[in-house]
């Protein structure tokens, strides 16, 4: 591993980052060695403020010609070893959605960081608008599991991004970091720890000994009959798969009889349905004694502590419930969260709802789910406060 | 091992002209290539049903051995074995 | 003939002698290759095997990114050591920019067809081309969308019958030469099929060019393009009588009769160069700064930079 020169960690304090930046310096510690990108608001800063620190660090930051043609480049940096991102808007993630499928079937690891906008076609570009979580969730023709992570301030940008790239060298598959037109733009402290806490963190992109090309890609160990994930193998290298090809292949990438495809379909699901207890990650705040919960992600999640605090001033036992993992949804962790709770509120900042839809197919019948729909606008933790009053009669 | 028919042997030059019976597709090319046309289709079919090329009546000795018919072939079904020549090419390629 | 030398001759079962170096000779020794006969891939295969072989070029400093088209079934005769993978229809450029900027030691071969190329990948063909990645970039120019059943591609001559242009293919056909040319591809040239050894040439001159070579190699298409067409495309207006291109030895004299030397083009008229495919070298400027030693230098400027 080349000797890691100090630029690519800043020193160690308090720093006031705007979001994207803050995400971009998090992947930069992170280890990032290529970024591929196309300005779009309100995602440009992220390709600004890489395209000064990547030369420094020893990478590269490419603006190409189009979505198609910098998530294209992704692909290939990440085949040869190179740990890749590439950063966009909803525009951007309808562009990429086919590559990310690629991605998907040949298992190769990148980090996508999508800067929400508003809603279809261009839209308000820059109001904030969690709009794209249908499209993450199914992100490209076929079927295939994804992470997706929704930090809440600029300091889980950076954290979160390396735990993406964390997520994304262990299951290799599409990992996506959710943020906003709003959380993008604002300007946060943001404290980076020392050096050997984040290199200890990180998972670095190489090629042990127990690297061989007989399993390059997700099998199944017949032995303990789990799913095993090996590393990702590098082009260019020994360890690189034998046959590299796009259809339902087994360990070597050589394509399998159709008979045995859902083998292949079921690997690529279920190697991120099975580690749902390491990947989904939440957060609970004053929810033992809770009888009405508030579950949400992404910013709502800062109005909710808040009418939360104004809630128990009047005596209501309301407590917060937060997904820091939005996909794959964690459903034993709501389940048990929301077990004796006689309402659940849940503030999106969309109009389908598509996580409450979620959260609805998880409640039993009995406790009503109300949905607070929020677009382009934020939620008020007044507005919640009067949900959270008539729930309380 | 299948047994592979010799079309030429040339002693002064020393090489010798196969043909992979059962790999030709019947696509013609070296019969067009060829440039002192010494080869012609035969009306004999091989397992992939596609008639394949024979030498003319007595014209084996024109065979320049210029391997127009190799490198022509989509099924590398005609080669030319020239014995104690390197099959190196790339040597002689002068850019 | 002594007996020696004819025991030195080789004896009468042996191999074409580049079988064993491909990926199903390697394992079976016999095959079929899943090409129409008459298609020229099979021609191309051979030729850069003989070459990977030959100048023992290291596998794992040429990747090969193979676009999608007839000739994604190359990987079937390619040479077995070659680290190939197949991309999405259009994007091998820019996949080959990633792998370059991300590892500058490799040199990407790209295969692409003319409607992978010039049709869908455009834009991506473009862009290489300007920045002067250092890559291989052939386009294999058969003139229709083959693998899809023949419809009419961005280079389908002008009066060609397809399956998408069942009565006369009216359009303005594009040319990969010039578009690389005008994108400033430091090293361009189109050959075809029909003349091997210079195909050999320009790839062994593309292998120690640095910078982005663009090849263009006409092949044809006996299945949907020879077929359905006579081979007096274009000049039909003059009243020539034309016969149905139906086995590849006719559309290899046909692809003969419609290629000219690029010096020999230079005396002909526009009228005479219709539907022709113009053959030689167009540009080589060697000395143009290629993209990841520019990129090179910036890292190095940001490095000391305080």
């Amino acid at each position: 591993m080349s000797k890691v020169n100090d630029k690519r960690f800043l020193p160690e304090g308090k720093y006031l980052m705007m979001g994207n930046v803050a995400m971009a310096e998090g992947a930069i510690a992170a280890g990032l060695k290529f970024f591929g990108g196309y300005p779009i608001t309100p995602s440009t800063e992220v390709i600004e403020h890489l395209a000064k620190r990547m030369p420094e660090v020893g990478g590269c930051c490419m603006q190409m010609e189009d979505e198609l043609a910098s998530i294209n480049a992704v692909m290939g940096a990440s085949l040869v070893g190179a740990k890749a991102m590439t950063a966009t808007s909803g525009p951007g993630l309808a562009l990429m959605s086919e590559t990310i499928s690629f991605a998907a079937n040949l298992e190769i690891p990148f980090v996508f960081c999508d800067v929400q906008r508003n809603g279809p076609g261009n839209g308000f570009v820059t109001d904030p608008h969690h709009n794209d979580i249908g499209l993450i969730r199914f992100a490209g023709n076929g079927e295939f599991g994804v992470i997706a992570l929704a930090p809440i301030n600029c300091q889980e940008l950076f954290d979160l991004t390396i735990m993406a790239f964390n997520f994304a060298e262990t299951y290799r598959c599409p990992t996506f970091i959710i943020s906003d037109a709003y959380l993008g733009h604002i300007h946060e402290v943001v404290s980076i720890p020392k050096k050997e806490e984040i290199l200890d963190k990180v998972i670095k992109r190489e090629i042990t000994d127990d690297c061989d090309t007989t399993y390059t890609y997700t099998y199944l160990d017949k032995g303990t009959n789990q799913l095993i994930t090996p590393k990702p193998f590098i082009m260019g290298t020994e360890y690189c798969a034998r046959n590299i090809v796009q259809q339902p292949h087994g360990p070597q990438g050589f394509p399998v009889t159709p008979s045995k495809a859902i083998d292949f379909i079921k690997g690529i699901i279920d190697k991120i349905n099975n580690n749902k207890d390491k990947i989904c990650l939440t957060d609970e705040y004053q929810l033992d004694d809770a009888e009405i919960v508030i579950v949400a992600y992404g910013l709502p999640v800062r109005a909710a502590y808040r009418s939360v605090d104004l809630a128990r001033e009047e005596g209501i036992k309301v407590g917060v419930f937060r997904l820091i993992t939005v996909w794959p949804f964690p459903d034993e962790k709501v389940k048990n969260a929301i077990k004796n709770a006689k309402a659940i509120i849940v503030p999106e900042l969309n109009y389908m709802g598509v996580i409450a839809e979620q959260v609805e197919r998880v409640t039993d019948p009995g406790t009503p789910v109300i949905r607070i729909p929020k677009v382009c606008l934020f939620h008020h933790p007044d507005d919640i406060l009067k949900v959270i009053m008539e729930v309380a009669k | 091992m299948i047994k592979i028919p010799k079309l030429i042997e040339n002693e002064e030059k020393k090489f010798s002209l196969f043909l992979n019976k059962n790999r030709c597709g019947g696509c013609q090319i070296c019969v067009n290539v060829c440039p002192t046309g010494i080869l012609e289709m035969s009306d004999m079919v091989n397992m992939r049903i596609a008639y394949i090329p024979r030498v003319k009546e007595g014209k084996e000795k024109y065979c320049t051995a210029c391997r127009r018919c190799e490198f022509g072939c989509p099924d590398w079904a005609i080669y030319i074995l020239e014995e104690g020549k390197s099959e190196n090419l790339a040597e002689k390629v002068k850019i | 003939m002594s007996e020696d030398a004819k025991a030195a001759l080789p004896n009468e079962k042996p191999e074409h002698p580049y079988l064993e170096y491909s990926v199903i000779g390697s394992l079976i020794k016999n095959f079929s290759t899943r090409f129409c006969a008459g298609c020229g891939y099979g021609i191309i295969a051979n030729i850069f095997n003989r070459f990977f072989q030959d100048e023992k070029l290291n596998p794992q400093q040429y990747p090969l990114v193979i676009g999608v088209g007839c000739y994604t079934q190359i990987q079937v005769i390619i040479h077995k050591d070659v680290q190939k993978i197949w991309v999405l229809h259009g994007r091998a450029a820019a996949v080959a920019t990633g792998m370059k900027m991300a590892n500058p030691k490799l040199k990407p071969i790209i295969f692409s067809g003319d409607g992978d190329c010039l049709g869908i990948g455009g834009n991506h063909f473009i862009h290489a081309c300007r920045r002067n990645i250092d890559c291989i970039i052939f386009i294999f120019n058969n003139s229709v969308y083959a693998m899809t059943g023949g419809q009419a591609a961005p280079t389908t001559l002008y009066g060609a019958k397809s399956s998408t242009t069942p009565y006369k293919m009216f359009e303005n056909r594009s040319d990969g030469v010039k578009l690389a040319l005008a994108a400033g591809a430091t090293y361009v040239a189109r050959t075809t099929v029909a003349h091997p050894r210079t195909l050999m040439k320009y790839f062994k001159k593309a292998l120690n060019h640095r910078g982005c070579s663009v090849i263009e190699i006409v092949t044809p298409c006996v299945t949907y393009f020879g077929r359905k067409n006579l081979n007096n495309l274009g000049s039909e207006i003059g009243g020539e009588k034309g016969e149905k291109m139906d086995s590849g030895g006719r559309m290899i004299d046909w692809i003969k009769k419609v290629t000219v030397r690029r010096n020999q083009a230079k005396f002909m008229s526009e009228e005479e160069l219709f539907n022709k495919y113009v053959i030689g070298e167009f540009r080589y400027e060697p000395d143009k700064p290629e993209y990841s030693e520019e990129y090179e230098k910036i890292q190095r400027i940001a490095r000391e930079a305080k």
